[in-house]
Order: C-alpha cells, then sequence, then structure tokens
C-alpha cells in the first residue's frame, strides 16, 4: 500500500468536505504555480543565475524576499524558475503512471481470470518495493535527466493506479446497471465505453490530482538525494538540497524551496479530495 | 441460505490462511527475480561499470573474479536459479566496496532501520488518533476545520523539508538534541518525528473518516438512545469498530515509511538500511543493492500477510462475512 | 375526564437551517400511560424523526419548535445533560435495522447492560445477570449462550429481540419502536412483535409504534396518529381511524394495507373487466425451466459452494404471471438471473419459445434479449448515472440496432408515454427523478423493445405504498395491452396476490408449492406457506373494513 492508495480511501458515509476556503486558495496556489511554469521570467526579480558575492547569504528582506544563497543568487528568482522543471517532472510522471495504469487496470478488471491473476501479481511485486526504492533503482538503470526522473517516477506509481482503477473496474461491472445494459443487449465494446469507463473516469481522475502531488513528493526527495536532473538545471528539491549545508547559519535556504515543494503537494491534495466530494466518489 | 451457516468455520479460515500464504510466496518470488534483473537492466557491461575505469586499463584477472563472482559467466537460466537458491539462504554475496558479505552489512544495518520505523509507526499511531478523536469531539467549526486540513498537511510535507525544520530549531537555535548522528533515545526523537508524518496522516484520515461514518451508524444512535455520554460513545462505539481498518492500513503504510527511512537517514547522517541503498547505488555495489532490495520486499510481503492474518483472527465478522457475500 | 398522558406532543416542528422545506410542521401526539400510540404515515411523512426528536437525538444544527411534554416535565426546555440522562432510563428507542443497530465489535450481553451501567443502576456483575433475565423475557431462550455472542452470530428475529432488551434494560416507561420488524423477514415478524407486546402492555409502560401498515397497526395498537408532510392530519383510537378514515392519506393507508389488498388487480384499459379472461392454456410456453439447479462455485470471498437453485420446474405463458415468492435467500434472484441467460443452469435446461438459452449465439441471442427484458429491484442503481432518462431509454434500440436515431426518439416517447412518464423528465440524470420516476424509466427501457416476457424482482419494494400501487397497476395495465408474460419475484405476499395468477413458492432454492394464485395463498397446502400466509401483518385479526379506492392516475 502506497501513500496514493490512503490518501483516495474514503471510508463511507457522507465526509466532511475541505473547507471551501481551502480549496479557493489550493486552487489559487496551483493557478500561481502555473503562471510560474508559463513565464518565470516575468514573475522572477532577478535572473536566477545572476551570482553577485556582496550579498551572499543575506536572510529574507525588502531587496530578497527569500534571502539570497552563497554565490548572492536570489532564492526567490531561483524557486520560481525551478517551478517549471518541478512541475512539469511531477505532471509528467502522473500522466504516465495514470496511463499505464489506466491500461492494465481496465484490462485485468475487464479480462479477469489469468489475465487479471498475471498482471495483479506483477502489480504485487511492484508494490512490494517502497515507491522511492523502486524510483531510486529506476533513475539507476536510466540515468538521470528530467524526463528520465519523470519516467522513474512515473513507472514508481504504475502499480497504485492500477490496482485502484482495476478495484473501481470490478465495483462499477458488478453494479446493477451493467447487468441492465447487458440484458438491453449492450455488446461487451458498449458495455466498456459507454458504461464503465464513464463511471470509472471520475474516481481517476481524483486519483491523478492526488498521485500529482505524491509524484512531486517523490521527484522533489530524490533530487534532494542527487538522483535527480544534474546542475545547472536546479528543481526545488535540489535547491533544498544545497541548502543543507548552510543549516545552522542559514535557515531559509532549505526551508523556502521546501515550503514550495510543500504548499503545491497540499493544493493538489485538497483539490483531488474536492473532486471526490464533487463526483460523489466512494 | 441457512445451511450455509453449517460450514465449518475454522476450515474456511485455514483455506483463507492457505491462499494468503499462496499468493505472497508467489510476490516473493516475483521480488526475489526483480531484485536478479537489477543487474541485468544495468545499460552496458556490469562488471565495466562496477570497476569503473572508464575503458582504462582493467586487470583481466580481476575482471575474471567479478563476472564469476556475479554469475556472468554462466548462462542467464543457470545464473538465475543460482540467485534464487543462494537467496534462500540468505547468501547474496559480498559488497564490492567493503568485501564483507552482504547479509552482514544488512544484518548490521536493520536494527537501526527497524527502531526508527518502529518509533516513527508508534508515534505516528499516538499523533494519528489524537488528530481524530479530537476532531470528532470538538463543536468548533474553526478547530473542525483545522482538524480536517491537518492529516493533509501532515502527508503533503517533504520528509528533507521536516528534517531541516527541526534540526534548525530543535538542534541550532535550542540545542536540545544532537543535530547529527546522535545514538540512543535522544538522537531517535528527531528522525522518528520527521518519519512519523506521513503515518500520522493516514492514521488521522483513515480514523477520522472511520468515526465520522460510523457516526450515522445505527448502533450508534442505539448507545446515545442508552444515555451513553458523548466520550462513551466515541472511545467504547465508534473507536472500537474504526480502529481494526485503521491498524490494517497503517501496517501497510510500512512500505512508504522504508521509502522515507531513505530520506531521513541520510539526512540525519544515521546508519540504516535507506543509507546503505543510498552508498550503494552511488557505488554501483550490485549486490549489495540486490540484496537490500530483496530483504526490503520479503520484508513489505511479509508485514503486509501478517497484517491481514491478524485481523482475519481479530475480526469476528471476517469469516462470517467471507460465507455470506 | 382523561388523565394527563405521559407524553403529549404540541406543535412540534423540526426543520434543518439550509434544507429546502422542514421535516416537521406541526405534530400533535398524546400517549396515554400504559397505551400503545401507533405512529402512522407514507414514507417521508417524518415518522422517523419525529421518533428521533421524542428521544432528544436530533444531529446539532437542527431547529425544533412547539412544546413537548413528558410526565409532566416540558422536555423542550431540558439541555443536553438532561436529556441523556432521561434516554435509556425513562425513554427508550428499538430502532429500524436490528442488522446495524448493535454493535458489532461488543458481545450482546455487554450491550444489554450498557443502560444500567450508564446509569449507575447497577454494577458490573449485577447488571451482567440482570441482562439475562432481559435476554430470556425478550424471548431468547437460552440468553447465556447469546449474551456472548457477537450480533453478527444471530439471526435477524433474535438481534431484533436483543435490541428490546438493550432498550429495555432500564425499565423505561415510553418505549419508541421505530418500524421495529421491518428488516426481520415475515415469519419471525409476529414473534417479535408478540414479545415485544409481552414485554410493553401489562407493564404500565407506554408504547409509540411507528410502522406505515395500518393492518399491523389495528392488530398492535390502541390509538392511531396518522402524519403527512411533516403534520398530524389525523388521530384516535386506532380502530375508528381505519373504519372511518376521514383524511386521504388516512384512506390510502387502509388500502394499501396487506390484507385489503386481496384481489387481483384489473387492467384499467381493459374494456370488458369480467368476462374475457383469457385462456392460458390456448397459448404456449414462453418460458420453461427443466428440472434446473445452480450452484455457485466458491469464489474468492466465499469458500464453499452455494446451491442456490435446486431442480426447479417452472413456465410462464404468454399474457400470464407467475409469482414467486420466498424469503430472502431462497433463490428468487437466481431464478431471475436463469431466465434472462445472466447465469447458467449448472444442471437442467431453460427454454425460451422452446430453444435452450444456452445455445444461443450471436444473433439468435440478441433476439433473445430484445424478447425478454428486466425491470429491476432498486431502479436507480439499475440506471447508468451518467445518462439520461430518455439515452437510457434508448439504449436497447441502440444497442441492438433496431431503429435509428429518429425511430428511437419516436419508440422512446411511445414507451414513456406507456408508463406515464412526462416529456420533461426525458433529459434528466437518474439523481434528479424521483424513485417512482426511476421505476418507469427502467419499466420504459424494459418495454421499449416491445418484449413478450418480463422479469420483475422486486419490482416495488423501494417505493412506498402509494407508489407501490401505482407501479403495480402500471405493471398489469401494460399487461393487457401487450399480452406479456410476467415472471413477478417478490417477498411481499400482498403484491403477489394482486399481479400473479399462479405462484411458485421458493424456500432454500427448492419449489415448496405451485399452483393458481388464489389456491396457493388461500389455502397453502404446505406448512412453509402457511407460514408465510399467516405472517402477513394483518392476517389474524384480517378487521372487516370499507375498502377505499386509492387514485392510480399519474404521479
Amino acid at each position: 500500500m502506497t501513500l496514493l492508495a490512503v490518501l483516495q480511501r474514503r471510508v463511507g458515509g457522507p465526509g466532511r468536505r475541505m473547507p471551501p476556503v481551502t480549496v479557493i486558495a489550493a486552487t489559487l496556489i496551483l493557478l500561481a504555480g502555473l503562471a510560474c511554469v508559463v513565464v518565470p521570467g516575468h514573475l522572477a526579480p532577478h535572473p536566477p543565475d545572476a551570482v553577485a558575492p556582496e550579498a551572499a547569504l543575506l536572510p529574507p528582506g525588502w531587496g530578497h524576499p527569500l534571502g539570497t544563497d552563497e554565490l548572492g543568487r536570489d532564492l526567490l528568482s531561483r524557486v520560481i524558475h525551478g517551478s517549471r522543471l518541478s512541475l512539469l517532472v511531477g505532471a509528467a510522471a502522473t500522466l504516465l503512471a495514470l496511463l499505464g495504469g489506466a491500461a492494465i487496470g481496465l484490462v485485468a478488471g475487464l479480462f479477469g481470470g489469468l489475465v487479471d491473476a498475471v498482471l495483479m501479481r506483477v502489480v504485487d511485486v511492484m508494490l512490494a518495493f517502497p515507491a522511492l526504492l523502486l524510483a531510486l533503482g529506476a533513475i539507476s538503470v536510466l540515468g538521470s535527466s528530467p524526463t528520465r526522473l519523470a519516467i522513474a517516477v512515473g513507472v514508481s506509481n504504475v502499480a497504485t493506479f492500477a490496482r485502484l482503477i482495476r478495484g473501481d473496474v470490478l465495483r462499477v461491472r458488478g453494479l446493477a446497471y451493467v447487468t441492465a445494459a447487458t440484458v438491453s443487449g449492450v455488446r461487451p465494446a458498449g458495455l466498456l465505453l459507454r458504461y464503465v469507463v464513464p463511471n470509472v473516469c471520475g474516481p481517476a481522475l481524483a486519483l491523478a490530482v492526488l498521485g500529482f502531488g505524491v509524484a512531486m513528493l517523490e521527484s522533489s526527495s530524490l533530487s534532494f538525494l542527487g538522483f535527480g536532473p544534474q546542475p545547472p538545471v536546479a528543481d526545488w528539491g535540489m535547491l533544498a538540497a544545497a541548502g543543507r549545508d548552510n543549516l545552522a547559519d542559514a535557515w531559509w535556504l532549505s526551508t523556502f524551496p521546501g515550503v514550495a515543494v510543500a504548499v503545491t503537494v497540499l493544493a493538489a491534495t485538497i483539490i483531488g479530495k474536492a473532486v471526490q466530494d464533487r463526483r460523489g466518489v466512494q | 441460505m441457512s445451511w450455509a451457516r453449517s460450514g465449518d468455520r475454522s476450515g474456511i479460515r485455514s483455506t483463507m490462511v492457505r491462499r494468503r500464504l499462496l499468493s505472497a510466496v508467489t510476490v516473493l518470488i516475483g521480488v526475489v527475480t526483480v531484485a536478479f534483473a537489477v543487474v541485468h537492466l544495468i545499460p552496458g557491461d556490469p562488471v565495466q561499470t562496477m570497476l569503473g575505469t572508464g575503458g582504462a586499463f582493467v586487470d583481466p584477472a580481476q575482471e575474471a573474479a567479478l563476472r564469476h563472482e556475479l554469475r556472468l559467466d554462466r548462462s542467464l537460466p543457470d545464473q538465475y536459479f543460482a540467485f534464487l537458491a543462494s537467496a534462500a539462504r540468505g547468501d547474496f554475496g559480498t559488497s564490492f566496496q567493503t568485501g564483507e558479505p552482504v547479509t552482514r552489512l544488512i544484518a548490521e544495518a536493520a536494527p537501526a532501520s527497524l527502531s526508527l520505523a518502529g518509533a516513527a509507526l508508534l508515534l505516528g499511531a499516538l499523533i494519528g488518533t489524537a488528530i481524530a478523536v479530537l476532531s470528532r469531539l470538538t463543536d468548533s467549526r474553526v478547530l473542525g476545520s483545522v482538524l480536517a486540513v491537518l492529516p493533509v498537511l501532515a502527508m503533503s510535507l517533504p520528509a528533507y523539508w521536516v528534517a531541516a525544520v527541526l534540526l534548525q530549531f530543535f538542534s541550532f537555535r535550542l540545542g536540545l538534541v544532537p543535530a547529527l548522528g546522535g545514538t540512543g533515545i535522544r538522537g531517535l526523537i528527531l528522525p522518528a518525528l520527521t518519519m512519523s508524518l506521513p503515518t500520522a496522516g493516514v492514521v488521522a484520515q483513515v480514523l477520522a473518516s472511520g468515526l465520522r461514518a460510523a457516526e450515522h451508524e445505527s448502533y450508534v444512535l442505539m448507545a446515545r438512545a442508552k444515555g451513553a455520554t458523548r466520550a462513551r460513545v466515541v472511545w467504547r462505539h465508534m473507536l472500537r469498530n474504526t480502529a481494526l481498518p485503521a491498524i490494517t492500513l497503517t501496517g501497510t503504510t510500512v512500505g512508504s515509511l522504508l521509502g522515507a527511512a531513505v530520506v531521513t537517514e541520510t539526512i540525519f547522517g544515521r546508519p540504516g538500511l535507506g543509507r546503505l541503498i543510498i552508498t550503494s547505488l552511488n557505488a554501483h555495489d550490485y549486490p549489495v543493492i540486490q540484496g537490500v532490495a530483496a530483504v526490503l520486499g520479503a520484508t513489505m510481503i511479509l508485514i503486509s500477510l501478517l497484517v491481514d492474518l491478524l485481523f482475519t483472527y481479530l475480526d469476528p465478522r471476517v469469516v462470517s462475512t467471507a460465507v455470506w457475500r | 375526564m382523561s388523565p394527563e398522558p405521559l407524553l403529549r406532543i404540541r406543535g412540534l416542528t423540526v426543520s434543518y437551517p439550509g434544507a429546502e422545506r422542514a421535516i416537521l410542521t406541526g405534530v400533535d401526539l398524546d400517549a396515554p400511560a400504559g397505551a400503545t400510540v401507533a405512529v402512522l404515515g407514507p414514507s417521508g411523512a417524518g415518522k422517523s424523526t419525529l421518533v428521533v426528536a421524542i428521544a432528544g437525538l436530533l444531529p446539532a444544527g437542527a431547529r425544533v419548535g412547539g412544546e413537548m411534554w413528558f410526565d409532566g416535565v416540558a422536555l423542550h426546555r431540558l439541555d443536553e445533560g438532561a436529556r441523556r440522562r432521561l434516554r435509556g432510563r425513562h425513554i427508550a428507542t428499538i430502532p429500524q435495522d436490528p442488522a446495524v443497530a448493535l454493535n458489532p465489535v461488543l458481545p450482546i450481553g455487554v450491550q444489554v447492560a450498557e443502560a444500567l451501567l450508564i446509569h449507575g443502576m447497577a454494577g458490573r456483575q449485577q447488571a451482567a445477570r440482570r441482562a439475562l433475565e432481559l435476554l430470556r423475557s425478550a424471548g431468547l431462550p437460552d440468553p447465556e449462550t447469546v449474551a456472548a455472542r457477537y450480533p453478527h452470530n444471530l439471526s435477524g428475529g433474535m438481534r431484533q429481540r436483543a435490541l428490546v432488551a438493550c432498550a429495555l434494560a432500564a425499565e423505561p416507561r415510553l418505549v419508541l419502536a421505530d418500524e421495529p420488524t421491518s428488516a426481520v423477514d415475515a415469519v419471525s415478524q409476529a414473534g417479535v412483535l408478540d414479545d415485544l407486546a409481552s414485554v410493553t402492555t401489562g407493564t404500565g409502560r407506554t408504547l409509540i409504534l411507528v410502522t406505515h401498515d395500518i393492518g399491523l397497526a389495528i392488530e398492535r395498537a390502541d390509538w392511531g396518529v396518522v402524519l403527512d408532510q411533516g403534520r398530524t392530519v389525523e388521530s384516535g383510537p386506532i380502530r375508528r381511524l381505519a373504519a372511518a378514515a376521514q383524511h386521504p392519506v388516512t384512506r390510502a393507508l387502509v388500502a394499501a394495507a396487506p390484507h385489503s389488498r386481496t384481489a387481483r388487480l384489473r387492467p384499467r384499459t381493459d374494456p370488458a373487466p369480467s368476462g374475457t379472461a383469457r385462456e392460458p392454456a390456448e397459448t404456449g410456453q414462453l418460458l420453461r425451466l427443466e428440472r434446473v439447479s445452480v450452484v455457485y462455485r466458491p469464489t474468492g470471498r466465499r469458500f464453499e459452494p452455494v446451491r442456490a437453485v435446486v431442480e426447479v420446474d417452472a413456465h410462464v405463458r404468454r399474457g400470464e404471471t407467475l409469482g414467486v415468492v420466498g424469503e430472502s435467500g431462497a433463490g428468487k434472484s437466481t431464478l431471475a438471473a436463469l431466465a434472462l441467460r445472466l447465469v447458467p443452469p449448472t444442471a437442467g435446461r431453460v427454454l425460451f419459445d422452446d430453444a435452450d438459452l444456452a445455445g444461443l449465439r450471436g444473433s439468435a441471442l440478441r433476439a433473445f434479449r430484445r424478447r425478454a427484458q428486466l425491470v429491476f429491484q432498486d431502479a436507480y442503481a439499475a440506471l447508468n448515472p451518467q445518462m439520461t432518462a430518455g439515452t437510457a431509454i434508448a439504449e436497447p434500440l441502440r444497442a441492438l440496432r433496431l431503429a435509428n436515431r429518429a425511430e428511437r426518439a419516436i419508440r422512446v416517447r411511445e414507451a414513456a408515454d406507456l408508463v406515464g412518464l412526462p416529456a420533461s423528465t426525458l433529459d434528466r440524470r437518474p439523481r434528479e427523478l424521483s424513485g417512482g420516476e426511476c421505476q418507469r424509466v427502467v419499466l420504459a427501457r424494459a418495454l421499449v423493445l416491445r418484449p413478450d416476457l418480463l422479469i420483475c424482482d422486486e419490482p416495488a419494494s423501494a417505493l412506498d405504498a402509494a407508489m407501490q400501487a401505482q407501479v403495480l397497476q402500471l405493471l398489469v395495465d401494460v399487461q393487457a395491452e401487450l399480452d406479456l408474460g410476467y415472471l413477478f419475484i417478490s417477498h411481499d405476499l400482498a403484491a403477489v396476490r394482486q399481479v400473479a395468477d399462479r405462484v411458485l413458492v421458493l424456500r432454500h432454492g427448492r419449489v415448496v408449492e405451485q399452483g393458481v394464485a388464489a389456491d396457493v395463498l388461500e389455502r397453502p397446502a404446505h406448512a412453509y406457506t402457511r407460514a408465510l400466509v399467516e405472517a402477513t401483518p394483518g392476517h389474524r385479526t384480517a378487521p372487516k373494513l370499507p375498502v377505499h379506492h386509492v387514485p392510480t392516475g399519474g404521479m
């Protein structure tokens, strides 16, 4: 069981919905993140690589809202520019996991029998490794680059998506309206496209949003451990790692990139939960 | 279907156990196979990569010895079965870095990781339960909203960030606990706290939604109709019903916990399986990677097996629902 | 001059902020000490809310108005603490569904003793001893064993008795019972009510019995209070209330009571209601089951084979209804699945128009799908939430490629008209439709193919009495118009009486008795059928009541 599997869980009953204020705030945060991805240059006060030795290790203040690093580079600008890598890797990884998981989950759930048994054993094996470790392994097999990082993180989450989507397919397949459609003479392809897929889409969408947060956490952890893309490209995980050496005297260096990750993940999770609320996912 | 009830319960239970064991063994073989495949999936010749000299002179004798050690001089099926056989004996070869047997390296690193994971699990369960129960007992809207978001927040914080913040505050500012490499209980506090947060989030969320669902259960209404106080209803009736699934789910998050240990052990400079796998990945120390991967995978399978079996024995309903559904 | 009643309610209102309308809008009720008062009304009238309000268990945020006096104490002025001390001690509640009203992880004995411990009326050991006495007096013969068991080990009837014991532990003066037998099978129902009566009447206890079944109320209660849309519309001595009902809602309740539904419904469209009786023998058998058995193999969750249906012989002719009755788990739904080729028989043959269903493939199978259709028990669940009513009704035509887009639209409208579904509902999704409308959509979807055989799996059991009457009438009308054969499955004997020509009684998958409906239900030959018939509420007293005709027009 992975974090994602737990996140998407809702144990029956009318749930306490995510407070509306938090949903609005989360939407704004993700929009701001999107803006940083699209036009970082317009938002950042300084170029991310502008070295200024005289302004090294300045604490957060007027000129540098988040302070500067040991080379005098503006941390806010570096965080804004780092968003592109962090968010895109997270999104790409999620998309990969969703597509792979949906393919496996649909095939296993629809065909059942031996196909299901074999696919689910493979999924079990993948789930037996902690996702972070699986991604670490994949990275060392693939080598490191933003694309490969996304692939590694995506692959490490395919099993969870597959398991959960298969569960949804089985649930929907057992519902009365699918029996009704069979009695109406609907053929297997029609059952899949008109009955199963539309009703599995809602939960899968919520799952993808939640999965984005998990992918962000995982990819930034890998970057932090030094398995991410190599410098000079710096994502949030790398920025946080770079600040490690100055933990004692420049707290802001590793704190703020971490805050960026945490806030994004939190926003994604809140929105994912809100999507579940709206679509009445169980 | 009343005659279906006549079924021998212990017989049903043993069938369940047998099936569960069978699937666990299948998955275990899969896990060991994946560990075996690691060496073969790495692009290029593993021996060249390991000797890592980038095309410079390589001692042929050393290379041949390595090939033999990795059994790369044999046919693939031969290699595979030999690996399975030695893995079954707990033998994963010796480390390239230190020359020590992999099994001993793992045995040395495991206790630190296990005590860390154990402490984190305990702490997380306590924090999570407290949040969930509080969110059920409070009448305040504001506190209720905060408690609804708190578990989600706990699961959203990157471990490296939590560790950094804790270190800055407790070690550098207050000087309460050693920053790095601390031993004993004092050294365990911050890493365990770091790792406990996701678990706390999981427990809080599962327990809270379980309690929330229980609120609308008829048996809760019945308890209230008997005149039970709010606290009695929550503790005696709701929590008991919700605890079991929460325990199961918590047990199955141990995997994420072991993943988080990689980050936590690195940043706190603690010895452990996480550190071991990072150093061996960086050094391309394949036997160690294989060994740790196999052991971690096997541990997760064992834990989920134990949790499932425990559930079968703890919940009076499991067997009967198995019959009725 | 009658003495002050134990419970007096005046102008009780309950509403929730943000809700469209109030749940209770003005309830008056007097419950004299020692009497049994039946609270009657159609579903949605506010009966359960009334019980919850008397007990003081309304959810936080509910707005309550009006007055409630209990033994001279103004309940409406008490704070939560004081209400709590009354609950279980003086005012006890028996909830609706015994399957979920007991805590699944606590032994029965602990749950029975709980009220005594809460109110400090006994020590732990004393309470445990008292629990055994309570279980025995609630009609459980072996209290020592039962007390140590968990709820899932008990049958529905035993659970309901355990709940009675829980409620009566502290010897309360007022007992609120909310449809106490609605979830218990017909046979145990009467026994549970007998036991409930024996621990309430004659002990000076006041019982408020909520039910939608006026027959049951006549049998058990002294007074009746009829609710409709959150208001008291009529009240008085129960027999007078039933015999001389003033309000239309009361009259509808009387008409819907099982004991007044004894005759087969006649189609409203039939020009000559008598004299044109069909000759069933003339038409061939549409559906025939020949010594059919079904054994479900063990699956991941179920570890023993289940013999759902055992050597059943049955047939349905065109234009006739075969009613299938039996308790839940008797194999009724498997029979439906067999008839629709959703489940293969393990042994025996299922024939449709003399063709073995097992051999149907391709176009022959699709031809069968066109001619045999299913009407579901839970109509809402049988509709794809993503499809509008119109799309759902058109779905069989589309799937079987029987009509082009324009023809489909016409046939959907025809089918909708046939079942009385307004055109405005066709572009709505299931969650925007009422229960009765959903049932009509499902029926229209089945009829749009102009089938010959309709399998009705408890088609009205999820609806309230008035709605149920409408759907049954509709089925009878449609049958006459289209000359359909019905396989009508129900546990509701009254419903079967109203629509079936012949009846088949199933028990544990075997046919117990089979024959002409009137014969089987009036003069049951088998002891089991007799038990089923006798367990129908109102059967024992069978009071002579004027039969009112319920308007069964459109909704």
